[in-house]
């Protein structure tokens, strides 16, 4: 019984920064934008949070520079994107390079200064709670509030959208900064399980939350149970690692590789077809 | 062209705020940088060797080749974020079978790179497969890609491939009669290395293929207007599928020159993310593949000037991956100019 709460509380807490990061990418990818640079704004976020929590000692004002942080990085997403109508995937490429570049920079002159990055963090539980109850509250948002069908109707159609007195560049300036605001709070979680920045910790997150959403279907609630599962996947690749099962002891990288192999033959249309909104990545 | 001006000078911006917070100056950041490129030294005003040189021309080489691989998939309109795992599939293929095929030689050579290009080629199908017929975006699945070929790398060189006898997870060095090893004395005269000649006469032999020959001819136009293609009786899925495997091919080709060529060996993380800088060099390239030699070069100049600012005044070599950031969103932009202006 230890054991499976243990588990439980694992995957809740690998999944959750997956779900938060998902939904942001949920919010700007119905409106529209595709957004690989979900990866380099938790990595901003987790950088900024740690940071700020550290030399503050507040964890809540961590939690609002991270924020902060990946609405930056969003915004620099929607400025190249919508501004400068420059292709969205090269743009998401050059935002995660310079978020790179920027969080590894801060913390080798922190360390180089001696600056203490232990933290403090909010409790797990905040983030969890977050995590489970904001794709609910989208998943609703989305039918039902105004906000949330213009964001639809310009993911589905921005020409039409347009002709009908929506302003697409509008709502998908406000999505991406939803997104950000969603992500930097996937980043805030992130850094408060180690309590510490270290360069480079997201290694690959964002674009898991990206499979997740794509594997959800573009939709809410499956996204997040998607980003769930890779949590899960997470948490038993440590604990299955030396297991025999039925009798063949598995090297542990098999565990490691399997969500990703999951994710591909999803993608194959073996577990079912899922529809991109329409209107994504038009320029 | 003020909008232009004004995102350079954020750039700039940008910059000196990083170099303010790391408390370097900007005199010395720029004299240590231009003496890392150039191996002219300033404070002796006199030319010190072809050292720095060499080590970009030693930094490019894989660039180039990884460079091409992407450039060809994003010409069909791919973008193969997989080159990195194309890569580290390659280059533990064409290790393995330098290992322990036993064919000595050039003919050992020619083989490993074969088996090389070939596991890369087999390392990208299942996304140009699931591209051309499920409709499930190439970014997703090659990255996907990515980290099952670190997990299979760790596996393989961990377990199986392991040098006997050696705790450190890493194969055995190949014997040197198939190993591709530079001419020329570093520092006295330009070290010419033969993946650099390679990824040069491949460029060379794409750009041909591209613009001279009428396969080419549809590769780029099922690229640049899918639907006026099909109209034109271009198989654009033909295209898109074989465009991504012969992307990993060239990825894995150049995974086993970098080895053959530079490491002499297979062990845990010896790319530095190329197939990630790959990306912006392809975007950089412009149209045609010789370009990919221009931008390789200047990626590898970037990295080459910031190790030499870091040592001389401590300033983060992470500078750099800013700055590549930062130029690649500056020439996206110009290009977007230019074709709106047209």
């Amino acid at each position: 019984m230890n054991e499976f709460v243990d588990l439980v509380l694992a995957t809740a807490r690998l999944g959750g920064p997956l779900a938060l990061a998902a939904m942001g990418g949920l919010l700007s990818e119905r409106s529209g934008v595709v957004n690989i640079a979900l990866e380099g704004a938790m990595l901003a976020s987790a950088c900024a949070c740690g940071m700020v929590s550290a030399s503050t000692g507040n964890p809540i004002l961590g939690v609002g520079a991270g924020v902060i942080a990946g609405v930056l990085v969003c915004m620099l997403h929607a400025l190249a994107v919508l501004g400068f109508r420059i292709d969205h995937i090269v743009s998401g490429i050059a935002a995660n390079a310079v978020a790179f570049g920027v969080t590894g920079f801060a913390i080798k002159v922190a360390s180089q200064r001696g600056v203490e990055q232990h933290f403090s963090p909010l409790p797990q539980f905040t983030f969890i709670a977050t995590a489970v109850l904001l794709p609910v509250m989208i998943a609703y948002g989305l039918q039902v509030t105004r906000a949330g069908l213009r964001l639809n109707a310009v993911g589905n159609d921005d020409r039409k959208s347009a002709e009908m007195g929506v302003d697409p560049i509008r709502v998908r300036l406000f999505a991406l900064i939803g997104c950000g605001l969603l992500t930097g709070l996937a980043g805030a979680m992130l850094v408060s399980q180690p309590q510490q920045f270290t360069a480079n910790m997201t290694a690959g997150k964002g674009f898991i939350a990206l499979a997740a959403l794509i594997l959800g279907g573009w939709r809410p609630i499956p996204a997040m149970l998607a980003a769930f599962a890779f949590g899960l996947f997470d948490a038993l690749q440590i604990r299955l690692q030396g297991t025999p099962i039925l009798g063949v002891q598995l090297p542990s990288q098999f565990w490691a590789s399997l969500p990703y192999a999951l994710t591909l033959i999803a993608l194959a249309g073996l577990l079912g077809k899922s529809k991109p909104p329409a209107a994504l990545g038009r320029r | 062209m003020t909008r232009f001006a004004l995102v350079v000078s954020a750039c700039l911006g940008l910059l000196a705020i990083l170099l303010n917070l790391a408390g370097a100056s900007g005199v010395d950041v720029t004299r240590s940088f231009a003496e890392g490129v150039s191996g002219y030294s300033f404070d002796r005003s006199e030319f010190v060797g072809f050292g720095p040189i060499s080590e970009i021309l030693r930094r490019m080489a894989p660039l180039v080749i990884t460079g091409l691989a992407v450039f060809i998939a994003l010409q069909a309109g791919l973008f193969n974020i997989g080159a990195e795992g194309q890569l580290k599939v390659g280059g533990l293929a064409a290790v393995s079978v330098a290992l322990y095929s036993g064919t000595p030689g050039p003919a050992g050579i020619v083989f490993a790179l074969l088996a090389g290009s070939l596991a890369g080629m087999l390392w990208a199908i299942p996304a140009g497969a699931i591209k051309t017929w499920r409709g499930g975006h190439e970014v997703i699945t090659t990255i996907m890609l990515n980290n099952i070929a670190v997990h299979f790398a760790t596996f393989l060189i961990a377990g199986p491939l392991r040098k006997p006898g050696s705790a450190e997870p890493a194969t055995d060095y190949v014997s040197d009669s198939l190993r591709m090893l530079p001419i020329g004395d570093s520092g006295r005269t330009i070290t010419v290395y033969p993946s650099l000649v390679v990824g040069i006469v491949l460029c060379a032999a794409a750009t041909w293929w591209l613009y001279r020959t009428p396969t080419g001819f549809e590769l780029r136009a099922s690229g640049a207007n899918p639907i006026a293609s099909l109209f034109a009786g271009i198989s654009v899925r033909k295209f898109a599928f074989w465009s991504m495997a012969a992307s990993g091919g060239i990825a894995g080709l150049a995974g086993g020159l970098h080895l053959l060529g530079q490491e002499g060996r297979f062990a845990d993380g010896f790319s530095p993310g190329f197939g990630f800088d790959s990306l912006g060099v392809a975007l950089l390239a412009g149209r045609s593949p010789l370009g990919i030699v221009p931008a390789a070069m200047l990626f590898a100049a970037i990295d080459q000037g910031a190790l030499r600012a870091q040592v001389a005044t401590g300033l983060p070599k992470e500078i750099s991956s800013v700055m590549q950031g930062l130029v690649i969103l500056v020439v996206a932009i110009l290009r977007y100019r230019r074709s709106y202006a047209q």
